[in-house]
């Protein structure tokens, strides 16, 4: 059985379908679009770009639109879109998951209301 | 101001080079220059610099790859081997792989192709130090070969091979550590420690090629070869030589060197060369070589075969060794046979002014071997011959040779 790449799907890897889900783009505007998205969170080095891309290219969960120089322009397919909006769910699921729980522990008093606002505010931002 | 300083991590140990180089810089030295047993730095007051050595070559990096390099703030600095080296000045510039999975399956791509390599390598390494060793001089059959290439050529193959075995292992170890590395997600930190232990491996290794080396140049410049015709042109001192021990069969071996041909269906090529030889265990030395190198039915001639040779020793004890070892190999004793120190003494002659005189004769197949060995102090003369003449009736050509000092 062939080693199925895209799972799990990284982090790093959401946010680079999420940026391409968007608009198509070139490598350094997705590492800049990344960076933008998560308020400098998340930063994108150049080798793991690029290792992203190219595996994704293998994949076709992206492919080349056209080339300027050195700079080449991606879009995400319809495989691609698939699994963005695959990983879109699953992370709701986990966000809704997460919520329930903390509700059952805020009958505990043992979380506070401000710690849960505080979490599903950043999460619900995806 | 420009400072060396060597690298001692081999290809496999770039992330603890990439850990050396990042704590120079934190001190002030940049890297500007690779040469081939030491980097150059240069002292500056950029204290920020940080290095990143990909294990690939500069022309497997795709354009786009470069250019986002490059728009990261990632420069290329320099390549060497198969590595290739980057380095940011930008303090917010991220780091090249910011998530470590991305990393170490980047890696882990670049790395599987020289795993293969290393495989080949040592496969090739393994076959050609195993038949280094068999062909060592030890296991020579002819004194000619032992003699001159003696202990001396013994360390030298054996320096050979040691050394072909350290780099090689050296290389897979240092592989197969890498990939281990790689696969815990452990980070390289080059301490001083592992700096020096480092080091003191390059100079291990660099003290076994130079060792190699010497003894190499040493063997091949202290012994010369005469071959073929310039046999006739040859003024050096000689042993007992196969024309003046049997004048007939000489003339018949010149006349058949050239004469085979495999459209005859008789023929005969012979050879015949000279050595003269001196190493640290062989103050001087000659030899003559007479021998059948391709031969038709020659089981219908009586083709002679002669070895004489003339050996001046550094020591009365080395020649002793050399002899007696020679002796068991004619006579096929086996090196732990409890036999062997009678059964040399039992092919003993009477020499007078020899220290030992044996005189051995077996029949290998349809032909009479005969062998001839006297020692006196250091010095040593050897006969073998195979043909129609009994080596004991020239008995007195090898006895004056070996009392004529001043032919070495």
């Amino acid at each position: 059985m062939g080693k199925k790449t895209l799972e799990p799907i990284t982090e790093s890897m959401y946010y680079v379908l999420m940026c391409l889900h968007n608009r198509n783009m070139y490598g350094t505007e997705i590492a800049e679009c990344v960076r933008k998205l998560t308020d400098d969170r998340v930063k994108l080095g150049p080798g793991t770009l690029y290792s992203i891309l190219s595996t994704f290219e293998t994949e076709s969960v992206i492919s080349k639109i056209s080339k300027e120089g050195r700079r080449i322009t991606y879009a995400i397919t319809d495989k691609g879109e698939t699994l963005y909006q695959n990983e879109l769910q699953r992370l709701r699921k986990c966000l809704w998951d997460a919520q329930r729980d903390l509700s059952f522990e805020e009958s505990d008093s043992r979380v506070s209301t401000e710690d849960v606002k505080g979490t599903a505010g950043e999460l619900s931002t995806i | 101001m420009r400072i060396k300083k060597p690298c001692p991590f081999n290809n496999y140990e770039f992330d603890y080079e990439e850990s050396w180089l990042n704590g120079l810089a934190h001190d002030g030295l940049l890297l500007s220059k690779e040469g081939r047993f030491s980097y150059e730095f240069e002292k500056s007051d950029n204290h920020c610099r940080r290095y990143r050595i990909i294990p690939k070559k500069h022309e497997e990096f795709s354009d786009e790859e470069l250019q986002l390099f490059q728009d990261s703030g990632w420069h290329m600095l320099l390549e060497s081997d198969d590595k290739t080296y980057f380095y940011s000045d930008d303090p917010d510039a991220p780091d090249l792989f910011t998530d470590e999975e991305s990393y170490r399956n980047y890696l882990k791509k670049n790395l599987r192709r020289y795993r293969n390599n290393i495989i080949w390598s040592i496969l090739i390494v393994a076959v050609w130090g195993a038949n280094l060793f068999l062909r060592m001089p030890g296991n020579q059959q002819f004194i000619t070969e032992l003699a001159n290439n003696s202990l001396l050529s013994e360390i030298s193959y054996l320096a050979l091979i040691l050394f072909l075995i350290e780099a090689n292992a050296s290389q897979g170890i240092g592989m197969l550590k890498c990939r281990r590395r790689i696969l815990n997600g452990e980070k390289a930190e080059c301490t001083a420690a592992f700096y020096i232990r480092k080091k003191a491996e390059l100079i291990l290794g660099g003290v076994i090629v130079s060792l190699a080396l010497v003894a190499l140049v040493i063997t091949f410049t202290g012994s010369g070869r005469v071959r073929g015709d310039k046999v006739f042109s040859y003024n050096e001192p000689s042993p007992v030589l196969f024309r003046e021990f049997s004048p007939e069969e000489w003339d018949f071996v010149k006349d058949n060197r050239q004469s085979f041909s495999w459209d005859d269906d008789k023929g005969v090529k012979y050879d015949y060369y000279l050595y003269n030889s001196s190493n640290l265990t062989l103050r001087k030395g000659c030899s003559e070589n007479v021998y059948y190198a391709e031969a038709m039915n020659y089981n219908d001639w009586e083709l002679p075969a002669y070895t004489s040779l003339t050996y001046d020793f550094r020591s009365e004890n080395t020649a002793d060794k050399m002899l007696r070892r020679q002796i068991s190999n004619d006579m096929d004793l086996d090196r732990n046979d409890p036999e062997k120190e009678n059964k040399i003494l039992e092919i003993s002659i009477d020499v007078p002014g020899a220290d030992y005189a044996g005189y051995y004769e077996k029949r290998d197949g349809g032909s009479d071997l005969q062998y001839l060995y006297l020692r006196k102090g250091s010095k040593v003369v050897y006969a073998y011959y195979s043909g129609k003449m009994k080596l004991m009736d020239k008995l007195q050509l090898f006895i004056d040779q070996l009392e004529a000092g001043e032919n070495l």
